[in-house]
């Protein structure tokens, strides 16, 4: 076999391959009924999210409980001390230079009282994410428990504010400087949704 | 000047030794292909539509991204070695048996010199391009086309805020993998015409095969050993030439430190090669 002749044996492999692999991707991916990714659902402040009867966050059963963001904002440290009327005791808890501060509405639409965690509730923006400040969220949650966990009766609502510390390290110049008109979102796992609610 | 360059390239993708760099690159990249075949065929279907199934997405298991699998390690680690067998050999057998010398009697010096480098540069681009493009249409066969979790994105790919592309990566996600894949191709550019510069003025073949790499693996160990550098903000950065290699680093690796440390070994490549183009040394 001359070399054009396994030139041409080797392109025609090479595109059977590409042919098929790419057959097999497609159907992979858009006409199997297998669907992959979880659908999302974004919420505006103000809006209910139910909480996935099969999830659970921060261990507690969340079954028909229902979780919205009532209001938020991004602050330097000491601005979000001095408007939310706290002491230096508070600083302590607070290393990160700018505090996210996000007050949330849970309804139990139970006929149970049950409890939920406040601690676990992972805020992200488009390219990052935050962790609620443990201390800092239990200290201004006089109803919290140590264990970071909120009481709610049968058919209430209760509100409760978690704050997210931000560390300049972790982000861009860019992200950082702007980080208070971010798009930030709360991640709450629904049935078989992803709902995120707005937080700014 | 096309011409002479077309030749070069011709002789470098016909090289032996360029076949033997394409092949261990391919060997390493099918190791790992299995590897992440053999997990995910095992947890994706329990992942199905639930939270998480974007860990088996094609997003996550690319060689570029994830740091888990055998194959990912050794092809990393053996990149510079890769280009090196790819480029160095070549160049150092022509000016061996002196046929560099006849070609530079016979042209222009300086065209003969830039056709070498960008063959060089070509080739060692292709040398790690291949491969990579292989490991994305194996891995599309089997991972989801997945958009990853930003809230746990972080967490599972080590794509953070700081790392090249972060944003890319989780709006366009296309856009990302193809930047992702034109770093690699450029940093295999780089290495090759550093490995070409080696084969055309070192005297020994093994000097000439190994400088290469010996440097590479020497500055990254220094670069480990040394406190680790951070920005004004306190960010922490990767700025060995390894770790840099790969775009998903434990540690910052924004864009222009990337691009700065390869035009640093560009340029030092090109004022070498002009150097000796001026003084019109046979070797």
């Amino acid at each position: 076999m001359n070399n054009s002749k396994k030139r041409g044996l080797c392109f025609a492999v090479i595109l059977v391959c590409l042919v098929i692999g790419g057959v097999r991707i497609a159907f992979f991916n858009h006409y199997s009924n297998v669907n992959y990714e979880i659908p999302y659902e974004y919420l505006e402040v103000g809006q209910w999210a139910k909480i996935a009867t099969e999830d659970n966050v921060g261990n507690c059963v969340l079954t028909g409980y229902e979780i919205m963001v009532s209001e938020s904002d991004v602050l330097n440290t000491e601005e979000f001390l001095s408007q939310n009327g706290l002491g230096t005791e508070y600083a302590g808890y607070m290393n990160a230079k700018k505090q996210g501060y996000v007050r949330f509405v849970v309804r139990n639409t139970k006929e149970e009282a049950g409890e939920i965690s406040v601690l676990e509730w992972i805020i992200h923006g488009i390219d990052f994410c935050g962790y609620v400040n443990q201390e800092a969220t239990i200290a201004m949650n006089p109803e919290v428990s140590a264990e970071g966990k909120i009481s709610i009766l049968a058919q209430e609502e209760k509100s409760f504010v978690a704050v997210y510390q931000f560390s300049e390290r972790y982000f861009n110049e860019k992200t950082w400087k702007n980080l208070e008109k971010e798009p930030l979102w709360i991640q709450v796992f629904g049935e078989n949704k992803i709902q995120e609610l707005a937080v700014q | 000047m096309k011409k002479s360059c077309r030749i070069e390239l011709y002789k470098g993708i016909h090289n032996r030794m360029f076949y033997v760099a394409l092949g261990s690159g391919i060997a390493m990249i099918l190791a790992q292909v299995v590897q992440t075949f053999l997990t995910v065929s095992k947890n994706l279907p329990s992942m199905m539509g639930n939270k998480g199934a974007e860990v088996y997405g094609l997003l996550y298991r690319f060689i570029g991204v994830e740091t888990e699998t055998l194959g990912h390690k050794l092809f990393f680690m053996s990149i510079p070695i890769l280009i090196s067998l790819a480029t160095a050999w070549i160049f150092f057998e022509e000016k061996e048996e002196g046929y560099f010398g006849q070609i530079l009697c016979r042209s222009k010096r300086l065209d003969s010199f830039t056709s070498k480098y960008i063959a060089a540069f070509l080739i060692g681009g292709l040398t790690i391009l291949v491969p990579l493009l292989l490991d994305l249409f194996c891995l599309a066969l089997f991972c989801p086309l997945v958009k990853s979790n930003p809230a746990a994105g972080g967490m599972l790919t080590g794509v953070t805020q700081g790392i090249f592309g972060c944003r890319l990566y989780y709006t366009k996600p296309f856009l990302y993998l193809l930047a992702n894949l034109a770093v690699e191709f450029l940093w295999g550019g780089v290495i090759g015409c550093m490995s070409a510069m080696a084969g055309l003025l070192l005297s020994k073949r093994l000097g000439a095969l190994f400088i290469v790499p010996a440097l590479f693996y020497i500055v990254e160990v220094v670069m480990e050993i040394l406190p680790s550098i951070e920005l004004a903000n306190g960010m922490k950065v990767k700025t060995g030439p390894l770790s840099l290699l790969y775009l998903v680093p434990f540690a910052a690796n924004p864009a222009w430190i990337l691009f700065g440390e390869m035009g640093v070994m560009l340029l030092v490549v090109i004022v070498i090669a002009w150097m000796k183009e001026k003084r019109y040394e046979q070797f």
